[in-house]
């Protein structure tokens, strides 16, 4: 049993740089598309939204749960960061992107670029 | 048409999520003797739950993105503390509720009157303090 605790704080260090895939569902309503993220843990100021090209990248750090003088007796949540990494279909009006945080889900809003947009035509 | 053409280093979106219920409890010599678990899976939706202690204190974090404090119940019923949290979805018109359910053994070491708790960025964290005859005391040798 010892040396199973040991090998845990061994891997806490090694995972520091390592990320978790967060969950995530996508919706679309007139012209915008809206990907949530599940992150729980991260506060606004520690998510990071960033689209190059057609890859969307959403990075999510947590603030860690494990306060000073807490010793930990059960763990299940994993204490790595987030991070999401999306090739998009869509073209996207990067101007137009925004985003919102509220109780652990980032919401991000996508609105199609206007050269592909659903368009109603109207004949003269 | 899909807006996500693919996802980097592929995988199922839930795999990660899935994760946390597929690990080994620990075994119960781990613990000192104050708070076991139920297998969230055993209860169907569960939700990941860390436990820390100090002296004065247990602690115990739960992960539930997008679940209200109105929508969150907690009871402390025979030493079991069972976290009840429900999720409205709504996406246009359709909407759809989730419930979620954790429960977990704590000790009859806690002082069932002072539990408190606190959501912040879909993190739940509850304080249940320790009773006061069980906390550690340093005895003086006369």
């Amino acid at each position: 049993m010892n040396t199973q605790v040991g090998e845990t704080e061994k891997n806490q260090g090694r995972d520091r740089n390592s990320y978790v895939k967060p969950r995530y569902e996508v919706s679309n309503r007139e012209n915008t598309y809206y990907i949530d993220v599940y992150m729980p843990g991260v506060p606004r100021e520690n998510a990071n939204i960033v689209l190059e090209g057609d890859t969307l990248t959403i990075e999510g750090k947590r603030l860690p749960y494990k306060r000073a003088g807490w010793k930990v007796l059960n763990r299940e949540i994993r204490e790595e960061g987030y991070k999401l990494d999306l090739q998009l279909n869509v073209d996207i009006d990067s101007e137009g992107i925004t985003a919102k945080s509220d109780q652990g889900i980032l919401t991000v809003a996508l609105p199609v670029a206007a050269k592909v947009a659903h368009r109603a035509i109207p004949i003269d | 048409m899909t807006l996500v053409k693919r996802e980097h280093k592929l995988g199922d979106p839930y795999s990660q999520w899935g994760r946390f219920f597929d690990r080994p409890l620990l075994s119960s010599d781990f613990w000192p003797g104050i708070m076991s678990y139920t297998n969230p899976m055993a209860i169907g939706r569960g939700f990941p739950v860390d436990v820390y202690g100090n002296d004065d204190s247990y602690f115990l974090v739960a992960e539930l993105p997008g679940v209200k404090k109105e929508n969150i119940d907690l009871k402390l019923e025979n030493a079991v503390l069972t976290i009840s949290a429900k999720r409205k979805v709504d996406e246009g018109e359709n909407s759809s509720d989730y419930s979620m359910d954790r429960s977990i053994t704590v000790g009859d070491d806690v002082d069932s009157d002072g539990v408190s708790a606190k959501l912040a960025n879909g993190v739940l964290t509850i304080t249940l303090p320790k009773a006061e005859e069980r906390k550690p005391k340093s005895i003086t040798i006369g």
